[in-house]
């Protein structure tokens, strides 16, 4: 790995205990407003709280410049692309069928300001072509990354009728072993079931795995369990850390997002 | 200014107060080894204790030095991107027959390193004016290039060459500084122009973007480096970019600690200089038989404490009538004010001087009072008392006749 990566990666992965919670802030533009959302003030009190990193789409990134200012506050990670995946039942329009899109190159992230990347890699679409598009486009991501020296997390996240109970978790852990194999300096996968099942996923993964907080039961085999249950089990797995759901931007959930930050980096 | 660019910057820049304490250490890309860069990582360890905003790197020391910049309490990045054998002179190797300067990376290069600015020279004063129109356009084509990356562009802009004067410096410090800010400088590293006024000038014609002072060459006492700094942030300056002044320090943690306290914390020198390398004061001691009664120690001491030349606000007075004898009298910290003051506005500090709470005092003069020598008077509302300048007395320091001395 290049000195660029190391450095900006060093921003959002706490150098002393290696480990990483990021908060994901960029699913209006998926999802649209939430209800109960005051971003900016949400924000500032993750950051004091000592969240590592924020994954912000391009256009909120400009308007939120605040919450990065100072070497101490969190890094500022640019998601690169859309899905419709999180779009769930309660969503006025409830995803038919699974799009995915790049809409931002690494550069214009760099650009941007941005410490890191993000994007998405969805396995169990109903069609393999889509999942080789989506494979594709996360490679030359990873090319990308490469050359500028931009570290790339990569949420790897089964979705779909294929997948069921009895393959969930060989599917995260194919899902992001593939996605370090094409090149992905992080991951985050969701709560695959149990302790054995995420030692499994974390030692394949082979680079820092974070354990990512979905919402949405994305599969009927997703087993429903309180996330700061799910994260402890999958630190003791070994995993570097956490990836915060919009849930957490909630006013009512900050002291729960606190906790996570407490319980991830001790203290 | 882009985002990348504002966020960058305020990565160098401390956001509290809009500040940075800079550290150059790339000496050896533009003189070679010279002492204090010979064995770079191991100055650079000393010098990260500390805690330098940024350090800057040529791009071969920055890929190799990477790991002392990992971590969100590690110092900023700052990579150059030029070079030139301007600062060869007689005393160093090959020196310097024809003045040329290079660019040596692109700011795309800087970015992949992972620096949060480029720093490159701009020189005006050059006889063949041919040479200032290059290096101009190489300046406008790295600005364009940064604002296109996302990375800030701190420019130093230098007077050099024989059009050069004692008596045009400051002037052509302003005027380079005015080049760079419009050819698209996001920050600049400036030469002192050696009084604070000249400075205020330098500020000025930077239309608010942020002014380091750089060091030079020249080894400044602590007190002279640091005085520099005072004047040029009361002017408007937003820090330092020091470099031989830290690198080549015996203990360049030590240097930093008191910029920082000077740059960040909002301490006076004097403070900085008395609770660092200096014994603590506790007491004045007068030597009345070498007073001349020129009563310096008492217009520095109004003018210390109160910013005025009045003797009637000083905290120590001269008695007697010309031709002398004479005899300061000052404070003895004998505490017979502390013991008076019924609502406990007065106290002895760590320090040994006597300290005043203005919140706790309702100014009923019991202290005066109980002064024995008269040093202790109500003025302006406020108690003056002698404070031993917080433990570098200014009567002392002025005192030609050493009449004064301080007592640790």
């Amino acid at each position: 790995m290049g000195t660029g990566k190391d450095l900006r990666i060093s921003e959002f992965v706490d150098q002393d205990d290696k480990r990483s919670v990021i908060v994901q802030a960029s699913q209006g533009i998926m999802l649209g407003p939430s209800g109960d959302e005051r971003l900016d003030e949400a924000l500032e009190v993750l950051a004091r709280a000592g969240v590592d990193g924020i994954i912000m789409s391009r256009g909120l990134a400009s308007r939120c410049s605040r919450i990065f200012r100072g070497r101490d506050s969190p890094a500022m990670i640019m998601s690169l692309d859309w899905t419709n995946a999180f779009r769930g039942s309660g969503h006025p329009l409830p995803m038919m069928r699974l799009e995915h899109l790049v809409l931002t190159s690494v550069s214009d992230a760099l650009t941007l300001g941005a410490s890191g990347v993000s994007a998405y890699f969805f396995v169990g679409y109903e069609r393999d072509e889509y999942e080789a598009r989506n494979f594709e486009s996360m490679a030359s991501i990873c090319r990308e990354c490469d050359d500028l020296e931009v570290p790339l997390l990569v949420q790897a996240i089964p979705v779909g009728e294929r997948v069921t109970k009895e393959n969930y978790a060989d599917s995260v852990a194919m899902a992001s072993r593939m996605a370090v194999e094409a090149g992905s300096d992080l991951v985050a996968v969701p709560y695959a079931g149990a302790l054995g099942e995420m030692k499994m996923i974390v030692t394949a993964a082979k680079v820092p795995a974070l354990l990512l907080d979905l919402e949405l039961r994305l599969a009927d085999g997703q087993p429903d369990l309180g996330f700061a249950k799910a994260a402890s089990e999958a630190l003791d797995a070994g995993s570097a850390g956490v990836v915060l759901g919009r849930r957490y931007l909630e006013v009512g959930n900050l002291a729960e997002a606190e906790r996570l930050i407490r319980l991830v980096h001790g203290g | 200014m882009g985002l990348g660019q504002e966020m960058r910057l305020n990565r160098i820049f401390d956001p509290n107060d809009g500040r940075a304490v800079a550290v150059a250490a790339d000496h050896g890309l533009m003189l070679g080894p010279i002492s204090g860069v010979q064995e770079l990582g191991k100055t650079l360890e000393k010098v990260i204790e500390g805690r330098p905003d940024a350090i800057l790197l040529s791009p071969g020391q920055a890929e190799d030095l990477c790991h002392l910049f990992m971590g969100r309490r590690a110092p900023s990045l700052l990579v150059r991107i030029d070079w030139t054998n301007a600062f060869r002179d007689r005393t160093y190797t090959l020196p310097v027959r024809e003045t040329f300067f290079s660019s040596i990376a692109t700011p795309r290069d800087a970015l992949r390193l992972g620096a949060h600015a480029a720093v490159v020279y701009l020189f005006i004063g050059h006889e063949d004016e041919r040479q200032e129109a290059r290096h101009l356009a190489l300046v406008s084509r790295y600005a364009a290039e940064c604002e296109e990356a996302g990375l800030p562009l701190i420019v130093e802009p230098i007077p050099f060459g024989p059009r050069v004067t004692k008596s045009n410096y400051s002037e052509l410090v302003a005027t380079a500084v005015r080049i760079a800010v419009e050819a698209g400088a996001n920050a600049l590293k400036v030469p002192y122009t050696g009084d604070p006024e000249s400075f205020r000038d330098v500020v000025r014609a930077s239309a608010g973007t942020p002014i380091l002072v750089l060091g030079g060459y020249r080894a400044l006492s602590r007190r002279d480096l640091l005085d520099v700094i005072a004047e040029t942030l009361g002017v408007g300056g937003s820090g330092v970019v020091f470099g031989r002044n830290v690198v080549q320090a015996s203990d360049p943690a030590s240097v930093l600690r008191d910029i920082r306290a000077v740059v960040h914390e909002g301490r006076s020198v004097r403070e900085v200089v008395a609770g660092g390398a200096l014994s603590k004061t506790t007491r004045l001691r007068v030597y009345a038989e070498r007073c001349s009664g020129c009563q310096v120690c008492t217009a520095v001491c109004s003018f210390t404490h109160e910013g005025v030349h009045d003797g009637s606000a000083s905290r120590l007075r001269i008695e007697g009538e010309w031709p002398g004898p004479f005899k300061p009298v000052t404070c003895t910290q004998c505490e017979r004010c502390v013991a008076a003051c019924e609502r406990k506005a007065l106290s002895r500090s760590s320090l040994g001087h006597i300290d005043w709470e203005a919140e706790r005092c309702n100014l009923c003069g019991k202290c005066a009072e109980a002064c024995p020598f008269r040093v202790v008077a109500i003025h302006d509302s406020k108690v003056k008392i002698c404070d031993l300048c917080r433990g570098a007395p200014e009567c002392v320091e002025w005192c030609s006749k050493n009449a004064l001395g301080a007592i640790a």
